[in-house]
């Protein structure tokens, strides 16, 4: 009986402690929940990935992002390929921007930053409803060798990526 | 053949018939007793057994359900880190993203 009541004990206290750790262990974001992209590059040695969820891009819009960090050039080499960077006038001009951080905005197809749709548009004016399903806004900063992948889904939203840098530009040129 | 029954004890030939059909019926006796009181001993144990386990399972599910309610669940993250990522580092991107100038 004295082996059966240490048994029981063992029990309760498996239970307890299983309990606790189910409610104490660190969440992760399940991977059906992340984009494709980050999917696609997160185990890379040389691109640093992450993931964010609803981040905030005014007080009333809030969109997920991918952000890819190259850590070396192998990175930065697979990143440029990968989202079809032209970079001829960034080197051509490189001079000009002295240590500035030069920073892009193209809108691409869904899933695929190369698929870059119309990398000269600063205004969504003529913007088919369609488009907004079907596409993202993406950045690159050409000095700090990173790419942002905004997973727009709405005009709204769109606008709300660029409008944030509109704002910012406004307000360094007061 | 099994040989774990146990076997009537041999009476001597000069006992008479009665005598001896008797004896075998007290050893008899005495086996069916033995064997009732080791049966009732087994179920009596593991009657208790059966009562401890139950009990544990209750408390378990008990303390469970407690704790599940008690202690607080950590929230899922709203991020998702890769390789050798690091969660403020991606703050800075997207935000250097959105702010800095072309």
């Amino acid at each position: 009986m004295k082996k059966h009541s240490i048994i029981a004990t063992l029990i309760i206290i498996a239970t307890v402690v299983a309990v606790v750790a189910w409610q104490c262990w660190p969440r992760q974001l399940p991977d059906k929940e992340c984009s494709e992209i980050f999917l696609r590059y997160k185990d890379s040695d040389h691109i640093q990935t992450a993931y964010t969820k609803n981040f905030p891009l005014n007080d009333s819009i809030a969109v997920d992002v991918t952000t890819l960090q190259a850590t070396d050039s192998i990175g930065w080499a697979t990143l440029i390929e990968d989202c079809r960077l032209d970079l001829t006038e960034f080197i051509q001009y490189s001079h000009l921007f002295k240590g500035k951080e030069i920073i892009v905005l193209w809108c691409a197809y869904r899933g695929n930053p190369g698929a870059c749709i119309d990398p000269q548009r600063t205004n969504y004016s003529n913007y088919q409803p369609a488009d907004t399903i079907e596409t993202e806004e993406c950045t690159v900063s050409l000095t700090n060798h990173n790419v942002c992948i905004f997973h727009t889904h709405t005009l709204a939203e769109k606008k709300a990526v660029a409008s944030n840098r509109y704002n910012y530009m406004i307000s360094q040129n007061k | 053949m099994d040989n774990t029954h146990p076997t009537p004890p041999t009476t001597p030939a000069n006992h008479s018939a009665r005598r001896q059909i008797a004896l075998q019926q007290q050893w008899l006796d005495r086996e069916l007793d033995n064997g009732f009181d080791q049966w009732a001993g087994h179920r009596k144990y593991m009657h208790k057994v059966t009562t401890l386990y139950t009990r544990t399972a209750i408390v378990s599910v008990l303390l469970a359900v407690v704790l599940l309610n008690t202690v607080p669940a950590q929230a899922a993250p709203d991020y998702r880190l890769g390789k050798n990522a690091d969660r403020q580092q991606a703050i800075e991107i997207i935000t250097n993203s959105l702010t800095h100038l072309p």
